[in-house]
């Protein structure tokens, strides 16, 4: 079923085991790409290219109202910390059950490196941010592709 | 917090707010703001007046519906002169933007933005008759989350409830 690209949010998942996922606070919009290379397999039997999907790998982008209080904006400071230290983030883009335990019912999980974070500070509106993921590893599709 | 008050708190946590206009309070505020003495506000007869012509709450700003811009048009009457619209106006302005508007409990001001300015003479037959400095501005406002939500964003995952999704 079709559905609002609002209910489709960037989570900070942390703890291993027991996943907690926190939504990043201000978000304003995502987009996520996957993407697999196309190994070139042509040869003269054909006149038609011919291919090999290769290797995987996916990026996503987050823009949120820029928020640095050390509660409302913690998602995006761990985001900030990443980058500031080349560590990674654990990353669901999807929906979550609701409830008191909630879970991916559709969506993506992987862990990212954080590879830009730029702020932008437009007279007249609020300050966005936007945070810029590229996978790391492989992504978990929810529900199951198997 | 009491034990039993924790147990209902984390079982109700994760339930959807109700969606929620911004108008109500911030049109209240406005006029709390440009009440002042020898100005006629609202709709009261009489001139010298200030009238909020139009309230406009814009689409939601984030996927949570937390972040709000409004935009109003504010009208400074005068049957006098051009000179003591505008007057009027430059005092609408101080009392919008020298401090930010105080939404109450619920909501959060982040900032009053002056945006065009025009006038407007109205004239019956020959005679001009009323005079008349229309002022947009911008407002951008926040709903507060409650302490509860606040205190569970960072651990429990409830930074996931949406509003109006």
């Amino acid at each position: 079923m079709p559905q609002l690209g609002n209910k489709r949010r960037v989570y900070i998942v942390t703890g291993s085991g027991s996943l907690t996922y926190t939504w990043l606070a201000g978000e304003q919009s995502n987009n996520f790409n996957r993407t697999a290379e196309a190994i070139e397999t042509s040869d003269k039997s054909t006149e038609w290219a011919q291919f090999l999907s290769g290797k995987k790998g996916a990026t996503a982008e987050v823009t949120v109202y820029t928020d640095d209080d050390s509660t409302t904006g913690a998602q995006q400071k761990a985001a900030l910390k990443a980058l500031h230290e080349g560590t990674t983030v654990k990353v669901f883009i999807g929906v979550l059950s609701t409830g008191s335990n909630p879970a991916p019912t559709e969506g993506d999980l992987f862990e990212a490196i954080v590879t830009a974070v730029g702020d932008t500070n437009d007279n007249g509106s609020v300050a966005t941010r936007s945070i810029s993921l590229t996978a790391n590893g492989a992504v978990i599709h929810t529900p199951s592709l198997s | 917090m009491s034990f039993l008050s924790r147990i209902f708190s984390s079982l109700f946590r994760r339930a959807p707010r109700y969606e929620v206009s911004a108008y109500q309070t911030v049109y209240a505020a406005l006029v709390s703001a440009l009440t002042r003495e020898g100005v006629h506000v609202g709709g009261t007869a009489g001139y010298p007046r200030v009238e909020i012509n139009s309230l406009r709450e814009q689409e939601r700003l984030d996927k949570e519906g937390a972040l709000r811009e409004l935009t109003v048009s504010i009208d400074s009457i005068s049957n006098k002169s051009l000179a003591q619209a505008a007057t009027m106006n430059d005092n609408n302005l101080r009392l919008l933007t020298e401090d930010l508007l105080d939404l109450g409990a619920k909501w959060t001001c982040l900032g009053v933005i002056p945006t065009q300015l025009r006038d407007l003479v109205e004239t019956s037959d020959s005679q001009k008759i009323l005079y008349r400095i229309i002022q947009d501005f911008s407002i951008f406002v926040e709903l507060r989350k409650t302490d509860e939500e606040e205190g569970s964003g960072s651990g429990s995952g409830s930074g996931s409830s949406p509003v109006g999704a």
